[in-house]
């Protein structure tokens, strides 16, 4: 199932991954515009809680999410090494701020697995797929439609705590 | 000077030239590599890049040279005024600052130049051949520039390695850190290192993308392809028949630069109906016709990543005619495109391998030096005197060494003086204090003797005073019967007036008178007796005076000498105290110094955090080029390569950063090891201070006990011989005693002849009362002159007994000065022992300090 989503002309995938909480995470580069140093975001009055705040890049206004919060991991914890990603999805950019950015990973598409039954059929699955590793924990793909589905359903900042 | 690195000018030249030589033309090389990556460029095209690069190459170089011969022409004769044996030539200064610009000078002339062929190559090209396009002039212009900036790079650190000997040669011929800090250029690390990655980071980057938008979406073939398609829709109903038509078509379409190629496919056969033209590949053809198969529809003609257009001839698509230009379909043959990125791929990491070998050999061969030195200073050897040097802060940190090194050997000079004078003073003290004891030990032997001599005056005198005691009861019992006698005598006087009645009763009266003359010769011998013993004693008592009087005329030279020799202590406490004091000043320079040593070592972490701060920007650049590498697919794959290496790259120098600081924070706490033996050293220095006052102390106490012993000393002498005196008198006296006894003997003899007289004219009394009268005036007379001899030799003997009171009381007062002198030398002894502890524990300290300063070899 996974896979047919996770579609390659040439059965490789280019993945960027990113740290949080200590888990590597990956998204698909052609979803990526850029990665840029952490910056200070202004905050979005009754904007959903899972939107922190816009940030100004190169003149061009863009919500930033804590990817953290987003996955209910936990806030991001910001320092030296931490990047906002700016991603796009159906023309839609928005920027995701995480720990620390890795690597760019290319994997074979025959070590790509989908995610968990378990955490698919409680009804949101963050996760849409999952990247074995040879020496290392599985990589968890991230489903940006999903997070962007949970940002939307998100109550605003003077609700309750977000999932 | 025994081995020179240059035996000439000329050599110098030679091997300057060569290394410019060979720099510029591997740029050369690099330029033209890339420019065959980028561009595919026709033989004509490459004859006359050939020809313009050839021209600026010649006519650059000798500008470049002329201007090198100039700048360098001091070094040359400094050179060769050192060869020639003269060691210090006029211009020397001039020299040195020129060479240590040599590196930087040649960057900038190497830059200048291929900017200069960057501008000149471009437009020659675009004046000569009209086929060049501005793509081309740009990607020549950039690779020129690209070419030149690496060279420019390389031209600094081969320069510099080539001076590097030279530079470390002269320096040592100046001395002086701030001179020479003076005629060189001031680079700080941080612009050395980043200066050289940035650009050589920047032009790889640039050129990456350079060719992936020459490979991937060239606008230039995309215009072209419009022009193509426009082309093909005006003249397709002209062409659907005939097929002559095509033919024709061609040749306008080629006059008007529209296409210079045009064939028909059949799909459905994968064949050429019509054509091929001349000039284009088998390759070529067969990729086409792929293309055209998988195809549906026609070309847009705007964001066709081909360089073709086509146009379906029927309505069922069977047939479709294709506009090409030869040759072009290749620049997105995918083999050429991973060929081309592969020497891209290899190309860069050659150049950034190079680049980081230099810049880390640049900056670590300092590093050891300065480490090697450091090693050096921390054993204690400071007599090695290789001076480091580097435009750099290192050079900066090198030359503090310098005079660290100098400041710390002056402050062990003389704390090894101060040390050596310190071990004489405490020589000369413990003498002293040796001296001191035996004299105080001398002292009190001989005043203990003293004492007991005394005491046995006194007991003399006790002695004496009994007998004079005696004597005074004797003359007193005689003084009585004398006047008894007197008063006898006058009743017999009286009584011889009226003799005749009165004989019975003169007769009574001779008796009792014969009876109180018996008792005064008596009582006189008694005297005589107790006069020889007072005399014998008197005798005794000089002789014990004089004992007495020796013995302390001794004890007060032996006073004296303990004045003058705790005086000679004092002034070496004084001479310890001064040459404490000068410690204690040194050590507070050399904290001062360590000081600012610590303060270097915090310029250069702020200069280490700002290339971490370069080489996380560089990591964020290399991802996000990894990201745009992976999104250009296939194509980028190889340039991700690159973008992985520069990844590492950054992440390497973090980890040296890394390194660096701790070596930073090592050194840093060995500064504040310094600090604390320096403070332990001032500590010991201090104790040194309080104990050497503490023995002044003493010693002040000494003089000061001594003086008053010797002045009490003086007393005694002056008692005893006042003493002595007083005794001479009383034996003076008792002489007169004496006589004046023989006299009493001889009056009472005489009484005696005068009662025999008496006692026969009594048988007679009647005849011879007139005899009798006469006697008895006579006796009376003769009493009178005993009663005047005894009131006198009373008054004598109370002289005597008032002199001998006084001698009690100067014996008396003798014993208690005697015991003051004992209980003085007592505490001399105490004040000599704590002297004598106060020495040891000074002399322990100036072994301590030589120690640690023997650890140091200072000459």
């Amino acid at each position: 199932m996974a896979s047919s989503v996770l579609t390659a002309n040439e059965g490789q995938i280019e993945l960027a991954c990113f740290e949080i909480e200590g888990q590597v995470v990956g998204i698909d580069v052609f979803q990526i515009r850029e990665i840029i140093r952490n910056q200070e975001t202004t905050p979005l009055p009754n904007a959903p809680a899972l939107i922190e705040g816009v940030i100004d890049l190169r003149g061009q206004v863009i919500p930033v999410i804590d990817l953290g919060r987003a996955l209910a991991q936990g806030c991001s914890k910001g320092g030296t090494s931490a990047r906002i990603a700016i991603v796009e999805i159906e023309e839609l950019i928005f920027g995701l701020r995480v720990d620390a950015a890795v690597d760019v990973l290319s994997v074979a598409s025959g070590t790509i697995e989908g995610p968990p039954a378990l955490a698919t059929h409680s009804g949101y699955a963050a996760i849409r797929a999952v990247v074995r590793c040879k020496d290392a924990p599985p990589v968890m793909v991230l489903s940006l439609d999903q997070i962007l589905e949970s940002v939307y359903r998100s109550n605003s900042r003077a609700g309750e705590e977000p999932r | 000077m025994t081995e020179l690195a240059y035996g000439s000018g000329k050599a110098f030249q030679r091997r300057h030239v060569l290394g410019w030589s060979l720099i510029s033309l591997s740029g050369a090389v690099l330029s033209v590599a890339y420019l065959a990556t980028v561009l595919i460029l026709t033989p004509e095209q490459w004859s006359a890049f050939g020809l313009a690069g050839g021209i600026a190459a010649a006519g650059l170089t000798v500008f470049a040279q002329a201007l090198q011969r100039r700048f360098s022409r001091p070094i040359l004769d400094a050179i060769d005024a050192i060869a020639a044996g003269d060691s210090a030539p006029d211009g020397f200064r001039i020299a040195f600052a020129r060479l240590t610009h040599l590196p930087y000078r040649s960057a900038r002339d190497t830059l200048i130049v291929w900017s200069g062929a960057a501008i000149f190559v471009p437009c020659f090209l675009a004046v000569a051949l009209e086929s060049v396009s501005i793509f081309t002039c740009i990607a020549i212009a950039m690779a020129t520039l690209s070419g030149g900036t690496i060279a420019a790079v390389f031209m600094f650190f081969g320069i510099k390695q080539m001076v590097a000997p030279l530079v470390d040669e002269w320096a040592q011929s100046l001395p002086d850190g701030s001179e020479r800090a003076e005629l060189m250029p001031d680079v700080s690390l941080s612009t050395k290192l980043a200066v050289p990655l940035l650009a050589v980071s920047t032009v790889t980057l640039s050129f990456a993308l350079l060719l992936s938008y020459a490979l991937a979406s060239r606008p230039v073939e995309a215009q072209d392809v419009r022009v193509k398609q426009a082309y093909l829709e005006y003249s397709v109903d002209e062409l659907a028949k005939d097929a002559d038509a095509i033919g024709r078509l061609r040749e306008i379409g080629a006059a008007f630069s529209a296409t210079h190629a045009m064939l028909i496919i059949d799909r459905r056969q994968r064949a050429i109906v019509d054509g091929p033209p001349d000039g284009m590949r088998p390759a070529e053809i067969e990729w086409l016709l792929g293309q055209t198969e998988e195809a549906t529809g026609e070309s847009t003609g705007f964001d066709s990543p081909n360089s073709f257009a086509w146009l379906n001839l029927e309505a069922d698509g069977r047939r479709v005619l294709v506009a090409v230009t030869p040759g072009s379909v290749f620049a997105a043959d995918q083999l050429a495109t991973s060929m081309a990125f592969a020497g891209v791929t290899f190309i860069a990491l050659m150049i950034t391998f190079l680049t980081c070998r230099a810049l880390a050999r640049d900056v670590s061969v300092t590093t050891q030096r300065l480490i090697g030195r450091a090693e050096r200073i921390a054993d204690g050897d400071f007599l090695a005197q290789d001076v480091v040097e580097s435009e750099d802060e290192l050079g900066v940190l090198g030359r503090t060494f310098d005079r660290m090194v100098d400041s710390l050997r002056e402050m062990l000079g003389r704390v090894a003086a101060a040390a050596d004078g310190l071990d004489r003073a405490v020589n000369d003290l413990g003498a002293i204090g040796e001296a001191v004891t035996t004299a105080t030990d001398d002292q009190r032997a001989d005043i203990e003797q003293a004492t007991a001599q005394v005491a046995a005056v006194n007991h003399k005198v006790s002695q004496i005073t009994g007998n004079a005691q005696a004597l005074n009861a004797n003359v007193e019992e005689a003084s009585s019967s004398i006047l008894e006698l007197g008063a006898a005598s006058e009743q017999l006087n009286q009584t011889a007036t009226t003799l005749s009645s009165h004989v019975e009763e003169v007769g009574g009266s001779i008796e009792q008178m014969i009876r109180s003359v018996a008792q005064v010769g008596e009582n006189t011998e008694g005297l005589v007796a107790g006069v020889s013993e007072t005399a014998s004693s008197m005798s005794e008592m000089a002789v014990a005076m004089t004992e007495v009087d020796t013995n302390a005329t001794h004890a007060a030279g032996l006073s004296s000498q303990v004045v003058e020799l705790s005086e000679r202590g004092q002034e070496r406490v004084h001479e310890t105290i001064s040459g404490m004091e000068a410690i204690r000043d040194t050590t507070e320079t050399a904290d001062e110094v360590i000081g600012s040593l610590a303060g270097r070592m915090a310029e250069i972490g702020a200069i280490v955090d700002v290339i971490d701060d370069v080489a996380d920007e560089t990591n964020l650049l290399a991802l996000n080029a990894a990201i745009i590498a992976a999104q250009a697919g296939d194509q980028g794959r190889s340039f991700s390569v690159v973008a992985e290496e520069i990844k590492d790259l950054a992440d390497r120098v973090l980890s040296s950063t890394k390194e660096i600081g701790e070596l930073i924070r090592a050194v840093q706490n060995e500064t504040a090891n310094a600090t604390e033996a320096i403070g332990r050293g001032t500590e010991r220095v201090l104790s040194g201070v309080e104990l050497a006052a503490e023995a002044g102390l003493a010693l002040e106490e000494i003089t000061g006990a001594a003086r008053g012993s010797g002045g009490r000393i003086q007393e005694i002498v002056h008692a005893v011989r006042e003493q002595a005196g007083a005794a001479r008198h009383v034996a003076g006296l008792m002489d007169h005693v004496s006589a004046q006894v023989e006299d009493i003997q001889e009056a009472g003899r005489e009484q005696e002849r005068g009662n025999d007289v008496m006692v026969r004219g009594a048988h007679v009394t009647r005849d011879v009362a007139q005899q009798t009268q006469r006697t008895t005036e006579e006796q009376s007379r003769g009493a009178g002159r005993i009663r005047h001899s005894m009131e006198s030799i009373r008054d004598t003997v109370d002289q005597i007994h008032a002199g001998l009171q006084e001698q009690t009381h100067s014996c008396r007062s003798t014993v208690s000065f005697l015991e003051q002198v004992f209980e003085r030398t007592c505490s001399n002894e105490e004040s000599s022992l704590r002297l004598a502890n106060a020495t040891r524990a000074l002399g322990e300290q100036a072994a301590a300090l030589r120690d640690g300063v023997n650890r140091f070899r200072i000459q």
